[in-house]
């Protein structure tokens, strides 16, 4: 009897660790925003984050993402560096929460790091200006990999 | 006089599961602040309509980001699970010559689970430093349960 409540124990001690385990792992949702190029930290200007329509644009507009990156910019301080910029709600829910995160790259092309910034209650149609601290010496370019919420 | 101890030893029996658990906490704790919001832990966040208080959260908890270490956000939390999860096992009501068993299955997943990510087998990076932390808390894990045994 003994036995059998201590292997039930057991399997129910396993069962919340296998949880853990799972609920660490990627989820398969799609990401809001994904961008292949990753941009050179030493230019100040900011970077256009979608790219402008030409005339020679197709007639079908592409619809705006839910949550858009505006621009982004590589910003020296001080005493630190960042990657300043801002998202904006195209929806008409007010989001709780906001994320974006960049990636960070060597001269190599090695990931270095990475770095997020978030908020709280981006109302519909509004624009927060975000500030994401880089604190790796030896990030040389930043991708962004997300801009997410809910 | 036998039901007092009886209430005593249960309430000793409670207050090790909680303390065995805190580092489990703990290291949610962590996850839950830094991690990217693309992991399956945030889909139960919002299947439980937490979202809007992990929201503040991770807002109010994101200038530690950086000031933490590397390792305490990617490499201690597994760690603190691993801890918790052996002493957690170490308070199972089993007989003794069961419990070296169960001991056995609980490294080998946890060590397992570095180890597969190695060979591939199982998804994730595998990290040199996440295998040496969960050692490492095993090995605390097995001296807290004997300093206890000690204790008693």
């Amino acid at each position: 009897m003994k036995l059998k409540s201590g292997i039930v124990w057991f399997l129910a001690i396993i069962l919340v660790f296998t949880l853990l385990a799972v609920g660490s792992a990627d989820s398969e949702t799609e990401s809001t925003y994904s961008d292949s190029t990753s941009k050179p930290i030493s230019s100040t200007a900011p970077n256009n984050v979608e790219d402008k329509p030409t005339s020679e644009a197709v007639k079908e507009v592409p619809s705006k993402p839910d949550l858009e990156v505006l621009n982004d910019s590589y910003k020296s301080g001080e005493y630190s560096s960042s990657i300043i910029g801002s998202v904006k709600n195209n929806t008409n829910k007010t989001y709780s929460y906001v994320q974006v995160e960049y990636n960070l790259y060597d001269d190599s092309g090695a990931q270095v790091g990475s770095t997020f910034a978030n908020v709280n209650n981006l109302e519909p149609g509004g624009t927060w200006k975000f500030e994401a601290i880089i604190l790796e010496e030896n990030a040389k370019s930043y991708k962004l990999k997300d801009v997410s919420g809910w | 006089m036998n039901y007092i101890t009886n209430i005593h030893s249960k309430l000793c029996y409670i207050l090790m599961i909680l303390l065995y658990n805190i580092p489990l906490l703990l290291g949610g704790l962590i996850y839950l602040a830094f991690r990217p919001i693309d992991l399956i832990m945030f889909d139960w966040v919002k299947l439980i309509r937490l979202q809007y208080i992990i929201g503040i959260y991770r807002v109010e908890i994101h200038d530690f980001y950086y000031i933490l270490p590397y390792y305490v956000i990617y490499s201690l939390p597994t760690g603190l699970w691993a801890y918790s999860f052996v002493t957690t096992i170490s308070i199972i009501p089993i007989a003794k010559n069961y419990r070296k068993y169960m001991f056995a299955l609980s490294l080998v997943i946890i060590l397992g689970s570095e180890i597969g990510q190695y060979f591939g087998i199982l998804s994730g990076f595998f990290d040199l430093a996440d295998l040496t932390t969960n050692i490492v808390f095993v090995i605390l894990a097995f001296t807290t349960i004997k300093i206890k045994e000690w204790v008693k």
